[in-house]
């Protein structure tokens, strides 16, 4: 059972507030313009199995910001999510933003992490936090909302900046911290 | 004291047999006036020569601003004893951009393109004098740099060598990375330097490569035949032969033997039907033959045929361009056409003299070309402007990763097959790592008593290795398969990444019809589309498919990938390196020689290394030139022995390619 990153993204990109999504090739790219933060997000899905995890590299290098997904209700997710931070920190952009994302909240009946272990670590490694999910829509606009704030603008004012996110089950250390639904 | 100097504007030499043969008739050039105070009056075939001071004990020039002001390539010239200089001048000429025009690497300071500053070469010295032996002047004479490179090592005559009514001369460095330079003189009245490249910075791996025997490596051999350079190129084991004939390469000859040892090579020549003998054993003692002769324009062959149409290539005539392309071109925007040729001429031109940064120029004039353009227009205009050179681009890059894309194509071949096998997943396992919706399909499978479906569309190896999902094992891939197969017929980096888009597209319909029995919109998530794409591309087989990748990169700087094209194609990357992994012991290419680092390592397969790769290098960078500077104050001063031959290679390299950036290290 998956953490639901990509349900996620699709949540946030088919939301009701924006219409200015582009149908591409399905959830594995995907792109979201946010006209208040001038940020058009290009979202890259990264395969979650264990299997392809060494080309997942190929995915985050270069990207601007990520967003590390876990289950609420799967301890393992946890971990596997604070494993992917260790590597986003230790071989992403040094300024790339971070957000771990607890997703399921809808299911908190079966909580398996609690909050305050994960905002605690994510307040350790300087990452935005916030309980998410797809299925109610809770928290999903404020994640990449948040991400859009943050992210660094050009000088010159433009219309419209592109910012490459990817999506992974977790995030790197110098990126500011935040919290983006606390 | 001053001497006359013979100047070729164009280093390979568009006019040297007119000049050579018209000072003959004239008279004008004849031992005699290879002394002091000779002159030759410039007119227009003799405009190439030029006059220069020079010391002739010394060997060194005194007016260099004189030089400079000729605004000329290349001076070449002999002094009274023989001695062979050769200075590459500051130059405007977009026949010779400066510090491109010719990869002369060894303790060669070229031309600061910016400041416009000559540097010299080091002076190869002939220690007789020219006329001393009017049959072959330097047959036999030992030759020496006085600036040999890298410092522990000595420069070494491998002699000279008649060839044909010329002489072929070669030296080489006893250590490793071996630079060979060749120098042919037609006869002792003129002097003809034809400039052998051997020392350019991808090929330097030649003498090692004869020496370990490790695959991939290429060294080149060069017959003075008129202006043509035949290369050996080492590929997967066996020795190939390719010639570049002016601008074109030819498919020159074949070998028809080769030693046991490697250490003798005998190269049929099809035009000529001559036998030539090279000795590859002992490290560039070369023994040519005298087979093929020196041709005059008239006297080449009818099969070469582009040559009476001039140095302006054939293709680079708007008749020449693909019909598909010229038609869209015409239809948006006429006037690029006449951009695109004069284009593809000028990067001709430099690619007579030198094709190592050829790369680099033609991603600049395509930048501008297809900036703003609609993809369709950009790809008619890369696929009209790389037509003549994409073969020959391409087929370098499939020099550099040979071995890489032989493996590939074994290991996509043997799991189509079902003669390769990898490691192997239970069908349980592979339900623990899919995607929910794709276990619970497998499970209701498994209740409901039906067949594995995996045999019907994906081959039972080819689903184990890609953990595909048992639901769309029974995917039907064709459509991706098809347009993956096309990737070994695209014109341009661009039609590849047409290639690419269509199987996406293709795979996320295959998601929504496996799914969902119908194409909605949701097409899937890369837990699935990673899976099949490897799967795709297995069956596709396309050969070459990490050169391609690489040479899709090398035409597009990072920032180009940052949209759907990035994605697709570092979806690509990440296929190939999962099949990478995957490589059973017996397809795993060795080790290269180079290989301490894995800089050192990306350095030496990059064909064109990206500003990130150089980014990666600023630690050597910061060790030339930090507080305690490794440096050396000069191209010939020693190299410091705390760095490592390997690093010496690297920095080398490395500072070859900054030049090609017009970065200027000093």
């Amino acid at each position: 059972m998956g953490a639901g990153k990509s349900s996620l993204v699709l949540r946030f990109v088919k939301g009701q507030f924006f219409d200015y999504q582009e149908s591409t090739i399905g959830a594995a790219f995907l792109t979201k313009t946010m006209p208040e933060q001038h940020v058009k997000f290009e979202i890259w899905d990264t395969a979650g199995q264990e299997r392809y995890h060494s080309l997942a590299p190929m995915y985050y290098r270069g990207a601007a910001a990520a967003v590390i997904v876990y289950d609420i209700t799967n301890q393992d997710s946890f971990t596997k999510a604070k494993n992917w931070v260790k590597e986003l920190q230790r071989q992403g952009n040094p300024n790339m933003l971070m957000a771990l994302a607890g997703n399921k909240a809808d299911l908190a009946d079966s909580r398996a992490v609690t909050k305050e272990e994960a905002s605690a670590y994510a307040e350790e490694n300087g990452l935005a936090f916030c309980e998410t999910s797809a299925k109610t829509n809770v928290n999903v606009l404020e994640v990449f909302t948040d991400l859009a704030t943050r992210l660094p603008r050009p000088s010159a004012p433009q219309p419209q900046s592109t910012s490459g996110i990817t999506l992974t089950e977790q995030p790197p250390a110098s990126a500011r911290k935040s919290g983006c639904c606390s | 004291m001053r001497f006359v100097l013979p100047v070729q504007e164009d280093w390979m030499g568009s006019n040297i047999l007119e000049v050579n043969r018209d000072l003959m008739s004239a008279g004008r050039l004849h031992p005699g006036s290879m002394q002091e105070g000779a002159s030759i009056t410039a007119s227009r075939p003799l405009r190439h020569f030029a006059k220069c001071s020079q010391d002739a004990d010394q060997g060194t020039i005194r007016s260099v601003d004189h030089i400079r002001s000729l605004r000329l390539p290349f001076l070449a010239f002999l002094d009274r004893l023989g001695r062979l200089s050769i200075v590459k001048a500051g130059d405007n000429s977009k026949l010779a951009p400066a510090g491109r025009a010719v990869n002369i690497r060894n303790d060669v300071r070229i031309v600061d393109p910016v400041t416009q500053r000559v540097e010299l070469l080091p002076h190869l010295h002939v220690d007789q004098q020219l006329s001393s032996d009017t049959e072959r002047p330097f047959k036999g004479k030992s030759v020496s740099s006085t600036s040999a490179e890298p410092p522990n090592a000595e420069w070494k005559a491998c002699g000279w060598t008649p060839c044909g009514d010329m002489l072929l001369g070669t030296w080489r460095c006893s250590e490793p990375p071996f630079y060979t330079w060749g120098f042919a003189l037609m006869d002792q009245l003129s002097l003809r330097c034809i400039y052998t490249d051997v020392g350019s910075a991808d090929k330097m791996t030649w003498a090692s490569a004869t020496a370990n025997g490790s695959q991939g490596a290429r060294r080149m051999a060069y017959f003075p035949l008129l202006y043509t350079n035949l290369e050996l190129l080492h590929v997967n084991g066996k020795w190939q032969a390719e010639a570049n004939y002016l601008k074109h390469v030819i498919s020159y000859g074949e070998l028809a033997h080769l030693a046991p040892d490697g250490g003798s090579l005998v190269i049929h020549a099809a035009h000529t039907g001559c036998l030539s003998h090279l000795n590859l054993k002992s490290d560039a003692r070369w023994a040519v033959t005298p087979s093929l002769p020196w041709l005059f324009r008239e006297e080449l062959p009818p099969q070469w045929a582009p040559f009476p149409r001039g140095w302006t290539p054939a293709y680079a005539h708007v008749h020449d361009f693909p019909k598909d392309c010229v038609e869209v071109l015409q239809e948006q925007h006429a006037d690029l056409l006449v951009d695109i040729e004069e284009a593809a001429a000028n990067i001709q031109m430099e690619k007579s003299i030198g094709r190592t940064h050829i790369e680099d120029h033609c991603k600049l004039v395509l930048s501008r070309l297809c900036s703003g353009r609609s993809m369709e227009l950009q790809t008619c205009i890369e696929t009209t402007f790389l037509l003549p050179l994409h073969p020959d681009l391409l087929s370098n890059m499939s020099m550099s990763h040979a071995t890489e894309d032989e493996a590939l194509t074994r290991l996509m071949a043997g799991l189509v097959s079902g003669a390769c096998e990898v490691d192997k997943l239970s069908d349980d396992a592979i339900v623990k790592m899919m995607p929910a919706h794709s276990a619970s399909h497998h499970s209701a499978c498994r209740r409901s008593g039906s067949s594995s479906p995996a045999s019907r569309s994906v081959p039972q190896g080819v689903a184990t290795l890609c953990a595909l999902p048992p639901n769309m094992r029974k995917s039907d891939l064709q459509g991706a398969v098809d347009s993956l197969a096309r990737l070994d017929s695209i014109r341009c980096p661009l039609e590849a990444l047409q290639r690419l888009s269509e199987a996406y597209q293709a795979l996320s319909l295959t998601v929504r019809l496996t799914r969902y029995g119908h194409a909605g919109e949701d097409g899937g998530s890369a837990d699935e589309l990673l899976p099949l794409f490897i799967a795709a591309l297995v069956l596709a087989q396309p050969r070459g498919v990490m050169s391609l990748l690489h040479y899709v990169r090398t035409f597009h700087v990072a920032g180009d990938w940052a949209g759907q094209d990035g994605f697709q194609l570092a979806t690509l990357e990440a296929a190939i390196s999962f099949l990478m992994q995957h490589l059973p012991p017996e397809l795993t290419p060795p080790p290269s020689s180079y290989q301490d680092t894995s800089e050192c390592q990306s350095f030496m397969t990059e064909p064109a290394p990206t500003m990130s790769l150089l980014e990666a290098l600023v630690p050597w960078l910061l060790l030339c030139v930090g507080p305690s500077p490794l440096w050396r104050p000069s191209a010939t001063s020693p190299w410091p022995a705390e760095i490592s031959m390997d690093v010496r290679f690297l920095l080398r390299k490395m500072i070859s390619h900054l030049q090609g950036y017009h970065l200027c290290l000093r």
